[in-house]
């Protein structure tokens, strides 16, 4: 179920596995993806804590450091190529739009 | 509850986040914010009425079991925090958030992943409640199927009724809880797959549903409470239910205090169901033994409280048995059809009725109590009803044997009872009689005499 789940990568995954490539707290991860996107994506805490557990679980990150409530996470090499390959997909498919609307315009 | 804090009992299903939400925004408007949540009971401390934002989310792992928060939901709430949003009350998986800026960022902004959280929690909270409710009716089938081979006790008992009754509205309320729930994730997961949101629940079919079962539930106690026939067992059932509600409070107090002391969740979970189980095995079990030793003790009376009670001495060792004596008022007695009644025979005259919607049904009998009387029993039975197919199913009842097969019967000529049919009993001295709207029974054991049979008939048919 979960490597379906993660098939596609929605907005808010995308950016949250972008943002870990740097340390970083959820809380930090919030703010850091509405600077990101200039307030465009927004995500809320209780998806972001989700979204966080399930990507542990899938070990596209791992907690690096632990102080009292608070824990900050970095992506592993399995969810730096499960990004990879999501940039791909989306090149691909800006690629196809360049292309055959070009050609339906034309 | 002091002047600044108020308790309120919630109607709503857990996963109606937004009617709950907007409730508890309309409470905050008028001064009070929520503080706790214990079960179906929000309280609320008093404030000053402000603009205040709710919302409800859903955290699977969290149990009711848990002594405080657990540390994922502490995280969770720190994350919610930075965004605006404190938490007012938790219960469980289930939390309760408020904010006083005018647009917080939303908790969840994902529709699947808030789509996962409700149903994972939902199938170990509610659909587990829902289902288990289920089975109750399901229990209660074997029972009803033995009630009723005696269609004129079942349909002429108000208790027995609100019974089927108050099941068959637990297995309507449960099933039509669980299968809105399931319509609901159906439409939830198709609007979420084509981007949209989670449905919105059946509020008021809901609330509906559950002020329907409450009024179901008073109803079937007050019946049982003022069905005549039960009289002298109000009592026992008011002590069961004040024990069974002590029991319930007896199992909230143990939760509460596991949780104060610390009690990790599963030690918790362990000790609260090996209270339930020895609560329930003392309640089913121990209650019969307890008011069987009351009522042989004689501080408490099962049934209806006797005019006064006979000591009969009897056999060779000179035994002795107390036996109740009632006086009620029969239609015909023994001294009405010419017998010599005197008070050494310690007659007891006994009048039965039961009544309900459907039926009534009602048994005399009288009998001499001393050793030493030559009285014969009399015993009689009528049962009314408007209802040709019970009063149908009756009669086959009563003029066939344990295995359906038919008693052996000799038809008698009606005319003269006036009925529409007659019977005797090949060999007794038992008579039935058929009437549009009732049936009667009698016998008077040692014989009957034409004027005597002629008596009691007129005694017993229905008023034209």
């Amino acid at each position: 179920m979960a490597r379906e789940k993660f098939q596609t990568l929605t907005e808010q995954m995308f950016y949250i596995l972008l943002c870990l490539q740097q340390e970083r707290c959820g809380v930090d991860v919030m703010a850091q993806v509405s600077q990101m996107t200039g307030g465009r994506v927004v995500i809320g805490p209780g998806t972001l804590y989700s979204l966080l557990e399930s990507f542990q679980l899938e070990g596209f990150i791992q907690v690096t450091r632990v102080e009292g409530r608070k824990r900050s996470y970095r992506i592993t090499g399995k969810g730096r190529l499960r990004l990879e390959e999501e940039v791909r997909r989306l090149r691909r498919q800006t690629e196809d739009y360049v292309k055959y609307g070009e050609e339906a315009r034309t | 509850m002091s002047r600044d804090r108020k308790r309120q009992l919630s109607w709503y299903q857990p996963d109606d986040t937004e009617a709950i939400a907007r409730h508890l925004e309309r409470m905050a408007g008028k001064g009070w914010l929520l503080e706790k949540v214990d079960n179906w009971i929000f309280t609320y401390r008093r404030a000053q009425p402000a603009r205040v934002r709710y919302t409800v989310t859903f955290f699977p792992e969290a149990s009711v079991f848990d002594p405080g928060l657990t540390r994922g939901q502490e995280t969770y709430a720190d994350y919610c925090q930075a965004a605006g949003w404190e938490l007012a009350a938790a219960y469980g998986p289930i939390q309760y958030f408020r904010s006083v800026r005018p647009d917080p960022t939303p908790i969840e902004t994902d529709e699947a992943v808030k789509l996962s959280a409700i149903r994972r929690t939902m199938r170990k909270t509610s659909v587990l409640s829902y289902a288990l409710l289920l089975l109750l009716p399901l229990a209660y089938l074997p029972l009803l199927s033995i009630q009723l081979r005696r269609p004129m006790e079942f349909f002429s008992s108000s208790s027995q009724l609100a019974q089927l009754a108050l099941m068959a509205g637990i297995a309507v309320f449960s099933a039509g809880m669980l299968l809105d729930y399931l319509a609901w994730v159906l439409l939830s997961r198709r609007a979420v797959a084509r981007g949209g949101a989670c449905a919105r629940p059946h509020t008021r079919f809901r609330l509906g549903l559950t002020a329907v079962m409450m009024a179901l539930c008073a109803a079937v106690l007050a019946a049982l409470l003022l069905d005549p026939p039960l009289s002298g067992t109000q009592p026992a059932l008011l002590a069961f239910l004040a024990l069974y509600g002590g029991v319930m409070l007896l199992g909230r107090w143990i939760l509460r205090h596991l949780k104060k002391r610390g009690v990790r969740r599963d030690n918790a979970k362990g000790l609260y169901f090996a209270f339930a189980l020895a609560a329930g095995l003392i309640v089913g079990f121990g209650t019969p033994v307890l008011f069987g030793a009351l009522s042989g003790a004689g501080v408490m009376h099962m049934g209806r409280e006797p005019a006064e009670t006979y000591v009969k001495t009897y056999g060779n060792d000179s035994r002795t048995i107390a036996l109740d004596v009632f006086y009620d008022d029969l239609p015909v007695t023994l001294e009405d059809l010419g017998f010599p009644v005197t008070p050494e025979d310690h007659c007891t005259y006994e009048a039965e009725v039961s009544r309900s919607p459907l039926a009534a049904h009602a048994r005399y009998t009288q009998d001499a109590l001393s050793t030493d009387s030559d009285l014969p029993r009399l015993a009689c039975q009528t049962y009314d009803t408007r209802w040709p197919w019970l009063l149908e199913r009756c009669w086959e009842k009563l003029t066939a044997d344990g295995s359906g097969e038919p008693w052996p019967v000799q038809r008698l000529d009606p005319a003269p009872w006036g009925a529409a049919e007659a019977y005797q009993e090949a060999g007794y001295d038992s008579y039935l009689l058929l009437y549009p709207e009732r049936i009667v029974t009698f016998r008077l054991y040692g014989g009957t005499s034409p004027e005597q049979l002629d008596m009691i008939a007129q005694a017993l048919r229905p008023a034209s």
